[in-house]
């Protein structure tokens, strides 16, 4: 009976004791992987194109394409043309760029191609400026925000402004107010604003409320952190940020679905290109100023 | 409350009036003399009649029926000397009697012969496999017994990996499952990680693994109810073991006390280098659990006892960046079995706790996670013995449970909740036995769920037939409706959930359902050899999944969706005086759909085959063989990989300079396989007598004999592979007073 165990066992091992060859990716096909949004703050319009890869760490030769060919068409149906440049420090994308875009209200739609073998497409909708208005009373400042009906996501932000002296050399720099905050002794706690999502169809404003113990919250750690002193804080500016449709669900994808309520863990992917991956989205950044 | 003890009322009122008629009645006990134990499923026969019953999982029996006369009534149970009583029963008589069977030591003859014990004590049954401590003996180990690994390779039961204990019967998810200890309902019975159960064991003196077809006792669970007994202890002389295995230190005593009994295991990690191999890295893991029970005897066949369950998971980094774990259970109930004229009476009041805490120490302004569940559970069920084997059972619970958690989601926003459910259930069975060779089950269980102001209603049918047409073959079907308002919120994608969270289903959403068909055939092909085969087909409607289509913030978390599973089960078992061994092949398919995506859960294995055999060698030596073969589990593919780029913020220009980190595109969920698993387990054991009642157990096992690489899971974002256990050898040394 011994024999017989050790020889089932022998046959086990001698047909088992192979293993499988494995791959994780599964239907591989090139596409093209790109990532444009159109500032309207912005002098130059950079987009970042990139290779899908058909496994992780491969070098950034790897990554990049040849013969890349990019045009955007604008509201009013005119090409304008993407040239390459460099980006420091940026090796693992192909960086291009268009100048002197002067962003309007309306479609905008991009072509990718890569010699005759990747292509891909997108459209994406700039939106009009937006309004601000700054209303102040006896413990905050009112923002009234009117906002693009095309806005799917909005954030607002606030900044105090101030002069700092690095070697002798004066420069402008910006701290954020938090929309929260909360000091227990030396344990504090800061919540910032992050991108709300809009009404899609709605043409309405936003309200958003600025604590003066939240300016002087910062104002202080502005003086701690930089022992300035009290007259070298000029003002403070407050940004608004709409991000598009495609723009928004990037982002929340990226982010995970991080809302206040949920417990999900994982994390999904969202992209607008056709044929291809990553995003083509749109922001319009509008500013005010106030003194404090 | 009051309407639930009217119902109860009328039924009772409804058996006294209908049923009761008098005749004469034998019941009683059936115990081992030398510990004081009762026996499970012990024969008892009234000699020359055709009376006869086996005793239940408390050793407790009735013969109802007999006519007048005197007779010679025999109580058997293999690995134990028969015993007979003579009697002599009269007209409306009921005899009460206690049966002290004198044990006979014969180590695989207990595991072939107590296996084909229950094999008939479970005939009218379906789907319920009894697991006795013998069985838990030889299965080879990777460093603890435990009863989860034998439950994973029982036919219609799979996993997702060595390291995990968690299960999946026949299609359904690892929250699915009810776990009763002693009658206390345990919500996280793992040690940390999963790798192995907190039930110690040594104590457990028998497990019912219900796969399907439950019975209408059992509600709020929609896929299996494993219901664990422990040892009372011994009632007559004190005694202990010691045990020592490759990661963890163990000592149980038994005795009597108070007139009662006494049986306590406390179990105590030590090595990390076990779970160094189980994990991939040294984790300061550190764990104890401690089973306790008292039991009492009380007057008609009766006992009270006293159950405690404790379990603590440590794990303690030294670095400031790196987390530490707290995991705990904790239960405490009572129990009270008693024979009252014809019934037969099982009270239970039980209270359980568990928690999960993760402490940031602070680190980057993080705040600490904890959640935990408490639950009280009380329990009440009678049974009435009708005409012959007609039996009438009823009864009613009570759940209370409680979920709070906080934590901080990814956002960095604290999230905190306090959830408070009361549920309720009543059910009535009606078992006809009178005609040989068919037993009939017809049942009815109702649940009530209030929560937040909300009551909802769940009615579930339940019915079994079991049909002898030869005697060496029974037909089983069964039909059953259940609802689940428990659930977790772990994510299937999750490798190793840590942090699993108990939510009632609230409003909008409806308590999870599942109708369940079973069809069996169970027969002997020779004294040696049976066989059986089992077809199921679940559908599962209102199954709460995460919200696959969730784009917003504002959208919901969870989805309800629908699924079915279904599948065929072969199990052949072996044993004779030598060799026991069983092969089990189940072939099932798992759907589920969710916001219009079809797909199929990770632990959809199409096909598993498990065997265990246990060969005894000279100088009764055993030789112990698990081999396990399951089609991969199902993952979801990667398109290709990109750097994905974080433009969230726009303050700056720092965007562009952004490079990303490396993202895998995944494709349909969960449309890949991984490669076939499969792992060979050998194994060594002994036991030696020293010196009178000083026994030696030892135990070498061979873990992944030919150290097949099965992968456990594929990092998407890195492709990197982690692969389940190595080759390991591990050992176990136990001494016994």
């Amino acid at each position: 009976m011994i024999k017989k165990i050790v020889s089932i066992l022998f046959i086990i091992l001698f047909f088992t004791s192979c293993n499988d060859d494995f791959d994780i990716v599964k239907d591989y096909h090139e596409q093209l992987v790109v990532f444009l949004v159109l500032d309207n703050r912005a002098d130059k319009q950079i987009i970042k194109i990139q290779k899908l890869q058909n496994d992780v760490g491969l070098n950034d030769n790897n990554k990049v394409l040849k013969d890349l060919s990019v045009r955007l068409i604008d509201t009013y149906g005119v090409a304008h043309y993407f040239k390459d440049t460099v980006l420091n420090g940026v090796n693992n994308f192909n960086v291009l760029f268009v100048d002197s875009l002067d962003l309007k209200e309306g479609t905008y739609s991009l072509f990718v191609n890569s010699g005759n073998k990747l292509y891909a497409w997108s459209n994406v909708t700039v939106r009009a400026p937006q309004l601000i208005y700054v209303s102040s009373f006896n413990e905050y400042y009112k923002i009234n925000i009117s906002k693009s009906a095309s806005s799917r996501g909005v954030l607002v932000k606030s900044f105090v402004c101030f002069d700092r002296v690095d070697n002798g050399i004066t420069t402008s720099d910006m701290m954020e107010i938090p929309s929260k905050f909360s000091v227990n002794g030396t344990d504090t706690t800061e919540i910032y604003p992050a991108v709300e999502k809009s009404d899609y169809s709605e043409n309405k404003s936003i309200e958003v409320i600025i604590g003066y113990n939240a300016i002087v919250y910062t104002k202080q750690k502005i003086i701690n952190r930089y022992h300035i002193e009290s007259k070298d804080i000029k003002k403070i500016k407050i940004f608004s940020f709409s991000y598009d449709w495609n723009l928004y669900e990037y982002i929340m994808s990226y982010k995970g679905y991080s809302d206040p309520y949920s417990v999900r863990l994982d994390r999904p992917n969202y992209s607008n290109i056709i044929f291809g991956n990553g995003v083509f989205g749109a922001i319009r950044v509008d500013s005010t100023e106030i003194k404090p | 409350m009051k309407n639930i003890l009217k119902i109860l009322l009328i039924i009772a009122l409804l058996k006294v009036t209908l049923f009761c008629i008098e005749s004469n009645s034998i019941k009683g006990i059936v115990k081992d003399k030398q510990t004081g134990e009762t026996i499970p499923f012990a024969t008892i026969i009234v000699e020359n009649t055709k009376y006869g019953t086996y005793a239940n999982t408390n050793g407790f029996f009735f013969i109802k029926g007999i006519i007048d006369g005197k007779f010679k009534v025999t109580a058997t149970a293999v690995g134990y000397n028969k015993k007979t009583i003579e009697v002599d029963i009269k007209k409306g008589e009921t005899i009460s009697l206690s049966f002290e069977l004198e044990p006979i030591p014969i180590e695989l003859q207990g595991v072939t012969k107590v296996s084909e014990r229950m094999k008939e004590a479970y005939k009218n049954e379906i789907s319920v496999q009894a697991l006795s401590q013998q069985e838990l003996k030889i299965i080879p180990s990777t460093s603890e017994k435990d009863i989860f690994k034998l439950i994973q390779i029982l036919p219609g039961v799979s996993s997702t990996g060595d390291v995990t204990s968690q299960f999946y019967v026949r299609g359904g998810s690892g929250d699915q499952n009810m776990i009763l200890y002693d009658n206390m309902m345990i919500y996280s019975p793992f040690h940390a990680f999963g790798m192995f159960s907190i039930f110690n064991t040594d104590v457990i003196k028998i497990s019912e693994m219900m796969t399907g077809g439950f019975s209408p006792e059992y509600g709020g669970r929609l896929s299996s109810v494993m219901n664990i007994i422990s040892k009372d202890g011994n009632s007559n002389k004190y005694s202990g073991k010691l045990n020592i295995g490759n990661s963890s230190a163990q000592a149980l005593v038994e005795g009597p006390i108070l007139g009662g009994s006494l049986i306590s295991s406390a179990r105590k990690s030590y090595f990390n280098n076990v779970f160094e191999k189980f994990l991939g890295k040294n984790i300061p893991l550190d764990f104890y659990d401690i089973n306790s029970k008292l039991t009492f005897p009380i007057a008609n066949e009766g006992k009270f006892s006293f159950s405690a369950i404790i379990s603590r998971d440590n794990i303690n980094q030294s670095a400031i960046s790196s987390p530490n774990y707290l995991w705990q259970n904790a239960a405490v109930g009572t129990n009270v079995q008693v024979s009252i004229e014809d019934y037969y009476l099982d009270v239970a009041l039980s209270f359980s706790f568990s928690k999960a805490y993760v402490d940031y120490k602070g680190f980057q302004g993080r705040q600490n996670s904890e959640n935990r569940i408490s639950n009280i559970f009380f329990d009440a069920k009678a049974e009435s013995y009708l005409f012959e084997k007609d039996i009438l059972s009823y009864g009613f619970s009570f759940i209370l449970p409680r979920t709070e958690y906080s934590f901080q989601n990814s956002s960095g926003l604290v999230v905190k909740n306090k959830l408070d459910q009361q549920e309720s259930g009543i059910f009535v069975k009606y078992r006809f036995g009178r005609i040989e060779g068919l037993g009939v089950d017809v049942g009815i269980r109702s649940n009530f769920e209030f929560i937040a102001e909300n009551i909802s209603y769940a009615f579930e049918p339940r019915i079994k037939v079991t049909y002898q047409p030869f005697h060496f073959a029974t037909l089983k079907a069964s039909y059953g409706r259940y609802h689940q308002t428990m659930i977790t919120t772990s994510n299937e994608d999750d490798i190793i959930p840590l942090f699993e969270i108990w939510l009632p289903v609230e409003k909008p959403y409806y308590p999870e359902r599942c109708d369940e068909y079973i069809g069996a055939l169970e027969t002997d092909l020779s004294d040696n050899l049976s066989f059986s085969f089992q077809g199921y087909f679940k559908r599962f409607t209102n199954l709460l999944g995460y919200n696959l289509k969730k784009k917003n913030s504002s959208d919901p978390d969870f989805s309800s969706g629908t699924g079915r599973s279904y599948g065929y089960e072969f199990f052949l078992k072996y044993q004779d005086e030598s060799l026991y061994t069983w092969i089990n092949y189940t072939l099932s398919w798992a759907k589920r759909k969710s916001d219009r995506v079809k797909y199929s859960p990770k632990y959809d294995r199409r096909h598993i085959i498990n065997i265990l055999s246990s060969y005894r060698l000279p100088y009764d030596i055993h030789f112990n063989l698990k081999w396990e073969l399951a089609s991969g589990t199902l993952f979801t593919p990667v398109l290709g990989y990109f750097d994905r780029l974080d433009l969230e913020d726009f303050s700056s220009n720092n965007y562009y300079y952004d490079t990303g980190s490396s993202y895998g595109v995944l494709g349909s969920k969960n449309a890949s396989r991984l490669p076939w698993y499969h792992r060979l387990d050998i194994g060594l054991s002994k036991s030696l007598t020293i010196y009178n009642s000083f026994a030696l157990n030892l135990k070498v096992d061979l873990i992944n004999l030919y150290d097949r690489k099965n992968i456990f899971y594929i990092n998407k974002d890195t492709g990197e592979k982690v692969y389940m256990l190595p080759f390991m050898f591990t050992f176990f040394v136990g001494l016994e007073i």
